[in-house]
This record gives C-alpha cells, sequence and structure tokens, in this order.
C-alpha cells in the first residue's frame, strides 16, 4: 500500500498550518469573550428582574388594604384549581406511569403535553361565556356528579371483575379507560338530570352562585389548566421508580395498588409534592382565566360561589392605566413583587424536593 | 416479559379499586378535554354558519307587529332575532316570547344581504334593497347575496368555508382576525429574531465553556427559576425597563413632542417576549448539545479542531433539530401568550398594521393587534354581542390551531432528534 | 525522587532495548488522577519512532487514559489532573506554551467506535484541510484522494464521496476516520482497540493497514486482542492496574516474559480465546 511521506518541518500542509494558526486562536478567544459577555448581559438581565420590582414597588400606609383582598384572591384561585388539578394529574399520571400499556402511554403522554399549550386565553373564553353560565344553573349537578364519581368507579372496577367473563378480562386488560369513557359519560347525564330534578329545592337555593363569575367557575378551569403540569411532573416521578420494586411486592401478594400505594408513592413522593408545589405556583400566576372568568371583585371570602380578583389579573387591568410614579403604580409593583417572591419561593422549594427524589432513585 | 403477563393475570384476579379510580380520572381528564375542543369548535362554527330567516308575527307593546329576521338563538322560551340592520351593526336585536308568538313562517324566497361594513339586510322575493326613508342600497356595497332557507348541505358548507376564510385572510369588514394575525406573527417573527441568537449563544457557553463553574451554576439557577415566573410579572418588567425607563429616556433623547418609544409598541412586545421565552430557548438548546456524542466532538478535537471549530463544524449541524425544537417551542409559548402583552403594546384596535409598504416598513413603536388580546376583547368588550361572541371562538379556534400545531411540530422534531442522536450513539 | 523513577524505567525495559533509536513519544512519571480514582500511576514509556508499539493489559488498567496523555485529550474530562512529564516529538506536550491544535494534528487518533461525522465521505476527510484554510477545490480532491488510498479505502468509495459517511461498513468506517486523521500530515498516530467493533475480515484488512502505516508513522496501539499485538506490534507495553509494567520487543515478550504477572495474562488470555 503507498503511503504519502509526511516531510515534517516543512510539508506545505504544515506551513498553512502554522500561517492560520494566530488566526484561529484569535477567532477561538473572540468568541469566547463573546460568549461570556452575553451570558454576564443575560445574567444581568435576569437579576435586574426582582431589582426593578423592587426600586419602583412602594409601600404606603394603606397598603395591606390594596394588596391583601388581592393576595386572597390569588391564593382562593390558586387553592380551588389544585383541587381539581390534583386528583385528576395525579390519578392519569399513576395509571399512565403504572398500569398503562406502552401504547396508552405514549397517547396520553404527547397528548397532555399538547394540553398544557393550550393557550390560556382560550380555556378563559370557555370559561367566561360557557361555562360560567352553565354552572350557574348546575351547581347542584356537579356536586352529585362528584360525589358519585368515586363510588360509580369502584363499582365499576368489583362488578367488573367479580363478574366479567374472564376472557373479556384478558382482552380488557390494560384498557379501562375505554371501558370506563361510556359510563362516564352516563354519570354526567344522570347527575345533571338529578340537578335539574332538585333545581327547586332549599339545597340548590343555597347552592345558587351570586355571580356568573366565581371561584368555582376559575377553579374548573384554571385546574384543568394546570392539570397537564402536574401530570406530567408526576408521571415522571413515578416513571423513574424501578418497576422491580413494584414487581418484587407483587409477588409477595400485594395487588398493584397496594404496590404503588405501599412502596412506589413513598418513594415518588418527593417528585409529586414537586408536582404540587409547581401546579400551585402556575396556577397563582395564571393571569388570563383568572382575568376572564373571576368578576374581578376584590373579595377575601373562601366561598367558592362568590368572585375574587387575584394579583396577576390586576396587573393585567390597570398597569396599562397606572402612572408611572403614582402611588397605585408603586402599590402594583409591591403586589407583583409578591407574586414573584411567592412563585420564586415555590420553584425553589420544588427544585430541592425534586433533587431529593434524584438522590433516592439513584440509590435504588 | 413473560413475568409481566403472570403478574398481569394475578392481579386481575384479586379486587383493584385504586387502579379502576386512576382509570376513571384519565377519562375524565380525556373527557374534559374532548369537551373543551367540540364546545370550542361548535360555537366557533356558529360565526359562519348562515342563519335562517323567518317572517315573524308577535304581539309587541304597540300591538300586533310584524318583522323579516333572523333568528339567532332560541329556546323553549323565547327567541332571538336580528332585523335588517338599516342603521348600525347589531342595532337590530330583539327578544321575543314564544307567548307572544303569533306565526312563524320560513319563507322560501328569502334572501340575506351582507354589506361591506358588516350589516345585513333580509329581503324577500327579487325585490331590490330598499331601506325604511326610500334610499337603495348600491350594487357595490353587496358582498354577500344568500337564500338563507333555500341552502343545501354542500352549499351550506361552502358558504361557511368561504366565509371563515374571509375571516381570516381580512376580506370580511367589520370584524376580521386578519389585523390581529399579521400582528401575532411579525410579533412572534421578531421575537425569534431577537431571542434565538441570545438563547443559543447562552446555552452554548453554558455547556460548552462554563462547564460547572460558580457562574454557570448561578445563570443556571436564574434560567430554571425564570420559567416559572409568572408570565404577567414579564409584561410588567418590560412595562417598567422598556416601556417607561428606556422608551421614556428616548423620547426625552428625541425630544419627540408626543410619546413615541415612550408607548407599548411592537419592539418593547417583542423583547419582552423574547425575555419570558428565553429558558426555554436555553433548556432546549442545551438539551440538543448534550445529545451530540462526545465521539464526535473527541473526534474532532483529535484532528486539531479549535473548540469554536468543533461547534461550529460538527456540534452545531448535529445539533440544527435541536435549534429548530427550541425555536418552535419558544414561538409556540409566545403565540398563546396574551397578558404580558397587555402591558406592553397590545391593543384592541390599531389603526395600521406594524408592516406595510411605507418606508422603514416595519414599524417597531406601533401598536398592534395580537390574537390573543382579540379573543379577549370580542369576549367581554363587544358590542355586537351575539356576533362577537362567535367571532371570538373562531378567533381562540384559529389561535388555538396555531400553537398546537406548532407544539406538535416541536415534538415530532424533537422525538426524531431523539431517533438521531439514537443512530449516531450506535 | 528521580533515582526511584529510574528504578521504575529500568525494571520495566531492558536497559538497551531503545538505544539508538529517535523517540516519538516519551512518558516520564507520568500519573493521572480521576476527580476520585488514580488512573495511572508513575508511569514510564517510550515509543520508538515509525514503528508499532502496541499496548496490552486488562479492562481499567489506564490503557485509553495513558493514550489520551499524548494529544492531551484527557483536558475534556472534568475533574481530570495529570502530573509528570509527557514529551511529544521533542516537545512537551503539558507546557503552557504549547498550542493544542498544533500538537492534535501532529498526533493523529483513531477510537474505539467509529466516529465520522455526520457528513459526505469526501467532507469527513477534508475536514482537517479546511481548517487549515485550504479552499481550492482541486487540491482538497487530491488531497483526499491521497489520504483514502492511504488508508486503503479509496477503491471502494471512489464512486460514493458524496454519501453519507454514516452509510459506510464499520470496517469502512474505521478506514474512513484513519483517512481524515491522515489528511493533515500527523507524524504519531493513536489507535485506541480500533478494531475491537470490526468483523474478522475487516481486523484483518485493518491490521494490514497499520502495518503498512508504520513505514511513515509512529503508531501506538491500544489492544485487547493478544493475537493481534502479536501479529502488528513491534514492540509491546504490558500494563496493569494504572502501572507500566513491562515494555520489551513483541517476540520477547510473548515468548519469554520477564513478569509473572504478564505471562499470566497472556497465556490465560491466549487459552481462553482457543477455547
Amino acid at each position: 500500500m503507498p503511503v504519502p511521506d509526511p516531510q515534517p518541518p516543512a510539508s506545505p500542509l504544515a506551513r498553512r498550518f502554522a500561517e492560520r494558526a494566530p488566526a484561529r486562536e484569535r477567532r477561538e478567544r473572540h468568541l469566547r469573550l463573546g460568549l461570556r459577555l452575553a451570558a454576564g448581559f443575560l445574567a444581568l438581565l435576569a437579576l435586574a428582574m426582582p431589582l426593578f420590582l423592587l426600586a419602583s414597588a412602594r409601600v404606603t400606609p394603606d397598603w395591606a388594604a390594596h394588596v391583601l383582598p388581592l393576595l386572597a384572591g390569588s391564593l382562593k384561585a390558586a387553592l380551588y384549581a389544585i383541587v381539581v388539578a390534583v386528583p385528576l394529574g395525579l390519578g392519569a399520571a399513576i395509571w399512565c406511569a403504572r398500569f398503562a400499556p406502552p401504547a396508552w402511554r405514549a397517547l396520553l403522554k404527547p397528548l397532555f403535553e399538547l394540553f398544557e399549550a393550550v393557550p390560556a386565553v382560550v380555556l378563559g373564553l370557555i370559561a367566561a361565556l360557557l361555562l360560567a353560565p352553565w354552572l350557574l344553573q348546575h351547581v347542584l349537578s356537579l356536586l352529585v356528579f362528584v360525589a358519585l364519581l368515586v363510588p360509580l368507579l369502584i363499582a365499576i372496577g368489583f362488578v367488573w371483575q367479580r363478574f366479567a367473563p374472564p376472557a373479556w378480562q384478558q382482552r380488557c386488560a390494560g384498557h379501562e379507560v375505554a371501558l370506563l369513557l361510556l359510563p362516564l359519560l352516563g354519570l354526567a347525564a344522570g347527575a345533571v338530570a338529578v340537578g335539574n330534578a332538585l333545581a327547586t329545592t332549599a339545597w340548590a337555593a343555597l347552592l345558587q352562585p351570586l355571580t356568573p363569575w366565581n371561584g368555582l367557575v376559575v377553579g374548573v378551569m384554571l385546574g384543568l389548566a394546570v392539570m397537564p403540569t402536574v401530570f406530567s411532573l408526576a408521571e415522571d416521578a413515578l416513571f423513574a421508580v424501578p418497576a422491580e420494586l413494584a414487581l418484587g411486592a407483587q409477588a409477595l401478594g400485594a395487588t398493584r395498588w397496594q404496590a404503588l400505594w405501599r412502596l412506589l408513592l413513598p418513594v415518588a413522593a418527593p417528585g409529586v409534592v414537586a408536582a404540587l408545589l409547581l401546579g400551585f405556583s402556575r396556577a397563582l400566576g395564571e393571569t388570563m382565566i383568572v382575568l376572564m372568568a373571576s368578576g374581578n371583585t376584590p373579595l377575601t371570602g373562601i366561598s367558592p360561589l362568590t368572585g375574587l380578583r387575584s394579583i396577576a389579573a390586576n396587573l393585567a387591568l390597570e398597569a396599562p392605566q397606572a402612572v408611572p410614579g403614582s402611588a397605585g403604580y408603586g402599590l402594583l409593583l409591591l403586589s407583583a413583587l409578591l407574586l414573584f417572591c411567592i412563585c420564586l419561593l415555590l420553584n425553589l422549594l420544588a427544585e430541592q424536593v425534586r433533587g431529593r427524589l434524584r438522590r433516592r432513585v439513584a440509590g435504588l | 416479559m413473560g413475568r409481566t403477563v403472570q403478574y398481569h393475570r394475578a392481579a386481575l384476579r384479586r379486587h383493584d379499586p385504586g387502579l379502576w379510580l386512576a382509570a376513571g380520572l384519565v377519562g375524565l381528564s380525556l373527557l374534559a378535554l374532548a369537551a373543551i375542543l367540540s364546545v370550542l369548535a361548535q360555537q366557533a362554527l356558529q360565526a359562519f354558519a348562515p342563519t335562517p330567516v323567518a317572517q315573524l308575527r308577535w304581539r309587541g307593546d304597540g300591538g300586533e307587529q310584524q318583522l323579516l329576521a333572523a333568528v339567532v338563538t332560541q329556546d323553549a322560551h323565547a327567541l332571538v332575532v336580528r332585523g335588517s340592520e338599516w342603521q348600525r351593526r347589531g342595532a337590530e336585536y330583539r327578544r321575543i316570547a314564544r307567548a307572544d308568538l303569533r306565526q312563524i313562517d320560513w319563507p322560501a324566497d328569502a334572501r340575506s344581504l351582507r354589506l361591506r361594513d358588516g350589516r345585513e339586510i333580509y329581503l324577500r322575493g327579487d325585490s331590490a334593497a330598499q331601506a325604511p326613508d326610500g334610499s337603495r342600497l348600491a350594487a357595490a356595497e353587496i358582498v354577500e347575496d344568500v337564500a338563507s332557507n333555500r341552502l343545501g348541505r354542500t352549499e351550506a358548507t361552502g358558504l361557511m368555508l368561504r366565509r371563515a376564510w374571509d375571516f381570516v385572510s381580512g376580506a370580511a369588514q367589520g370584524g376580521g382576525v386578519f389585523p390581529a394575525l399579521v400582528g401575532t406573527v411579525v410579533l412572534v417573527l421578531l421575537m425569534s429574531v431577537l431571542v434565538m441568537p441570545l438563547g443559543v449563544l447562552l446555552a452554548l457557553w453554558l455547556h460548552e465553556y462554563a462547564g460547572s463553574g460558580r457562574g454557570a451554576r448561578i445563570l443556571r439557577a436564574a434560567m430554571a427559576n425564570l420559567a416559572g415566573v409568572p408570565a404577567v410579572i414579564y409584561g410588567l418588567f418590560g412595562l417598567v425597563l422598556f416601556v417607561n425607563d428606556i422608551g421614556g429616556g428616548l423620547d426625552a433623547l428625541l425630544q419627540s413632542a408626543t410619546p413615541r418609544w415612550g408607548g407599548g409598541g411592537l419592539l418593547w412586545s417583542a423583547l419582552t417576549l423574547a425575555l419570558l421565552t428565553l429558558p426555554v430557548v436555553v433548556i432546549a438548546t442545551e438539551e440538543g448539545l448534550a445529545r451530540v456524542p462526545a465521539s464526535l466532538r473527541h473526534g474532532a478535537l483529535a484532528l486539531g479542531a479549535t473548540r469554536a471549530e468543533m461547534l461550529w463544524r460538527v456540534v452545531l449541524p448535529v445539533a440544527r433539530p435541536a435549534l429548530l425544537t427550541a425555536l418552535i417551542l419558544a414561538v409556540a409559548r409566545a403565540a398563546g401568550e396574551v397578558a404580558p402583552l397587555m402591558l406592553v403594546g397590545a391593543v384592541k384596535y390599531a389603526p395600521a398594521l406594524p408592516l406595510d409598504g411605507e418606508f422603514p416598513y416595519l414599524h417597531l413603536s406601533r401598536q398592534f393587534m395580537h390574537l390573543g388580546q382579540s379573543v379577549y376583547d370580542l369576549a367581554l368588550a363587544g358590542g355586537d354581542v351575539p356576533r362577537d361572541m362567535a367571532q371570538a371562538h373562531a378567533a381562540a379556534l384559529l389561535l388555538l390551531v396555531v400553537v398546537v400545531g406548532l407544539n406538535a411540530a416541536a415534538i415530532v422534531a424533537r422525538n426524531r432528534l431523539r431517533e438521531r442522536a439514537r443512530e449516531l450513539a450506535v | 525522587m528521580s533515582t526511584r523513577d529510574e528504578d521504575i524505567g529500568a525494571s520495566v525495559m531492558p536497559p538497551d532495548l531503545l538505544a539508538g533509536r529517535d523517540l516519538a513519544l516519551e512518558a516520564r512519571a507520568l500519573c493521572l488522577e480521576y476527580s476520585e480514582r488514580r488512573a495511572l500511576d508513575a508511569v514510564n514509556l517510550q515509543v520508538p519512532r515509525r514503528q508499532v508499539t502496541a499496548l496490552i493489559g486488562p479492562s481499567g488498567c489506564g490503557k485509553s487514559s495513558l493514550l489520551r496523555c499524548f494529544n492531551r485529550l484527557n483536558d475534556e474530562i472534568a475533574g481530570c489532573r495529570v502530573s509528570g512529564e509527557v514529551r511529544v516529538l521533542g516537545l512537551d506536550a503539558y507546557a503552557p506554551a504549547t498550542a493544542l491544535p498544533e500538537l492534535r494534528r501532529r498526533v493523529g487518533m483513531v477510537f474505539q467506535k467509529p466516529n465520522p461525522f455526520p457528513q459526505s465521505v469526501a467532507d469527513n476527510v477534508a475536514f482537517g484541510l479546511r481548517l487549515a484554510g485550504l479552499r481550492s477545490r482541486l487540491e482538497i480532491d487530491d488531497r483526499v484522494e491521497a489520504a483514502l488510498r492511504a488508508a486503503g479505502l479509496w477503491d471502494e468509495v471512489r464512486d460514493r464521496l458524496d454519501d453519507s459517511a454514516l452509510r459506510l461498513s464499520a470496517g469502512q468506517q474505521q478506514r474512513l476516520v484513519i483517512a481524515r486523521a491522515l489528511a493533515v500530515e500527523p507524524e504519531v498516530l493513536l489507535m485506541d482497540e480500533p478494531a475491537s467493533m470490526l468483523d474478522p475480515i475487516s481486523t484483518l484488512r485493518f491490521e494490514e493497514l497499520v502495518v503498512a502505516l508504520r513505514e511513515r508513522y509512529s503508531v501506538l496501539l491500544v489492544t485487547h486482542n493478544m493475537q493481534q499485538a502479536a501479529r502488528v506490534a513491534d514492540y509491546t507495553a504490558f500494563m496493569q492496574g494504572g502501572r507500566l509494567l513491562e515494555f520489551d520487543a513483541t517476540d520477547r515478550i510473548f515468548t519469554n516474559p520477564r513478569l509473572r504477572g504478564t505471562e499470566d495474562y497472556i497465556t490465560g488470555r491466549m487459552r481462553e480465546t482457543r477455547g
């Protein structure tokens, strides 16, 4: 095989390399410098955000009267949202991570990811124009639906496992969701019928919302908006726990649910808690849904049937008109700073907790 | 595998209520999602569906009245109808209780005319359009003439598609989303131009140069936490920093009499969104860089490439799909975000597009309309309620299609990237 | 300290083995630590010019780490510290004034797994040339052809120069990587178990190539395969637990090793492969 003869010091190529070396080194230095400058600039900008809020915020003597009702509104909205989002998100995550066949999981994960991307203003629109008038008439139906949901699901599971032919059970294992869709629709229809039948009773009058735009509407829609966040974080946490742990427990006679409840959930608990914290933080900061569906009345009551006004919605409403330097402007920035700090705190906490999960899983 | 099946069977023999509960919650979530989508689509269709025209006779305050009108909605108690809008769009709605209704016919020769400014006129037979005060409509005013009660299914579908297209493309007068669509697109493009170079540079520095030094740790933590800051706070930050401080300062510097930069505008909105999407871009790009196999980097370095050359010639080309994913994710996030824009420049009605044929073509300081803002305004602050509500849903559907389409594209691109990374790693 | 180093050197290598030969690579008292683990412990190695030197030893004994000291690719690994002296073609590799790109150009490297860039075959080979600022299409084509011929790949890919390099077979990819390294005219070639992923026929072709390269280049070859070392190497070094234990001419080390450990490793390995 012919081999070219390299002539070490004087080959033309080596000379070319030598000639170009300074220019290449210079370019490398410039890139490094440029990158560092860009990074520094952005770091500065990132740090500037809270500082700017801090610099323009102003505490007037009556700040509490302005800011606290808003804070209460934010917390109330986020609380009801979490009440809706956690069962849905966590239940979906548990089924997806532990019980679903790969095909279902491959379908559900991107689907919920897409759901997370749905613009808040679209959900807000539906909440304000369709859900709110409907719920004005049907609070009782909703209550019936929620109350009967859990017993119905458990009863269906029981009946199915006890009485369905084993061949059907075999075929439908892993497809329980599809089996349950029709009963759920039936339950919804039934609940509406019951609600309508009871519409004239004293119960219905007690549950009649004072305004179509209230905490209940916000909670339902904001909960749906936050649910994908809770789902994907909790799902990741549960899926990260090795399957052998559960299989071992099942070999000892535990049902899959017992294995999950006793073994997996405690291991994955930090991840699930982080999901809750981040979901809460997202619900606190969500603007459009609350802005459109909450009525924006600064009330401090906890009742789901009254309206509320959150910090975020208040910012969207008042900031465009606020005069820089005025007292109202300072209070707005104060409330924004408050919101920023709470969200930051929740995020940091969630990050800490997730770090614990990572260490725990790595230890298994 | 066989083991799994065995456990599957074993579990089936026992009662497992939790499983059914979890499955039911998945089903509930899916149903809620389906309900939202179907309700939205149904409401959006109503914006374009032809309304039947009825000849009504009813007992009103001043004795018996009659009217040729379009029936907008009807239920068990009442109907809402819209008479010919000779004066003003949205001025002729009437609510008629079923108890008062004497007669309702659906004449086959009814026509509805749609005028250039969005008003609708209802006629019967071949008669020319004549207003109550005797004036006649010029033919050029009429953009659509439909025999409402005689439409077949295909004709009705065609009509709806045409109206939908007019709504999107701007041909529909008195309520099209074209300016908002242009505003959204221009804003998002400008945002991409601003955020991509910065985000990629920052990711390169973090992943390729900084290693695990203290600066990198701080910046990484800042990025992770910025991703969790509410969007409206970004809007406020943009308002304080860009609009009031920088914009106000610019105006003072240029000594302009009217606030030009000191108000909300396209540039400030794009900068705010760029800041908002920066963490998305950095995180997605870093993930992509991490997926470039070390063997390729080492191969390039071992040939005598400097770090810059390695990045430019090997790493970035391989990570190109990741950059694309980052861009799409940023665009999807930005396109759906409304709250910060309400603070820094999106308005209900802007007299001019931000992009036009006049020098300098792209007007950075102009206020602009945005699709999401239009949804909000149409829903809550409209004058012609039934039409505006329907159009709000149509605009929302359009926004949803754009954003979900972009996100789906990002998911596909990401999966392809992962496959390719696996291919390279084999 | 220095006397002890001399002692180790003496015990490792027959005193006059490399007398009168030019050295391509040299390591003196080379220690290398990863963040928590010491990978190389006072290694002394001399690699003669225009010969093939094989580096054998059990997995994890530090062969690859040693190899990567000669082109300072260890710099890429976070938390990796090197002490001692490394001389490449007479120059101190770890001196502050050493220009890394030039060092790495003169010391080509072939990895265990073929790592062609996801580009065309021709672009892969021309990668280093373009770094030198070569623009003339004609000159680049000539040099690409010469490098591919030198790597024994030209006849197989002359019609597929514009195809993606990832479509070549593993054996072809590995020779492509060699062609890519040869194109920038290195003087030393480091090979890190280059044939471990190849099928027997490709391995044979690869070994022929290494023997041919020996005429012009100094080759340092890490291998797991005893027969391969015996077939291609002029000198062989045996490493264990981060130490270089024995260095000798290949025929001597395989027929009459001085150390018990070397013999155990070689014979155990051979019995294993026969069985």
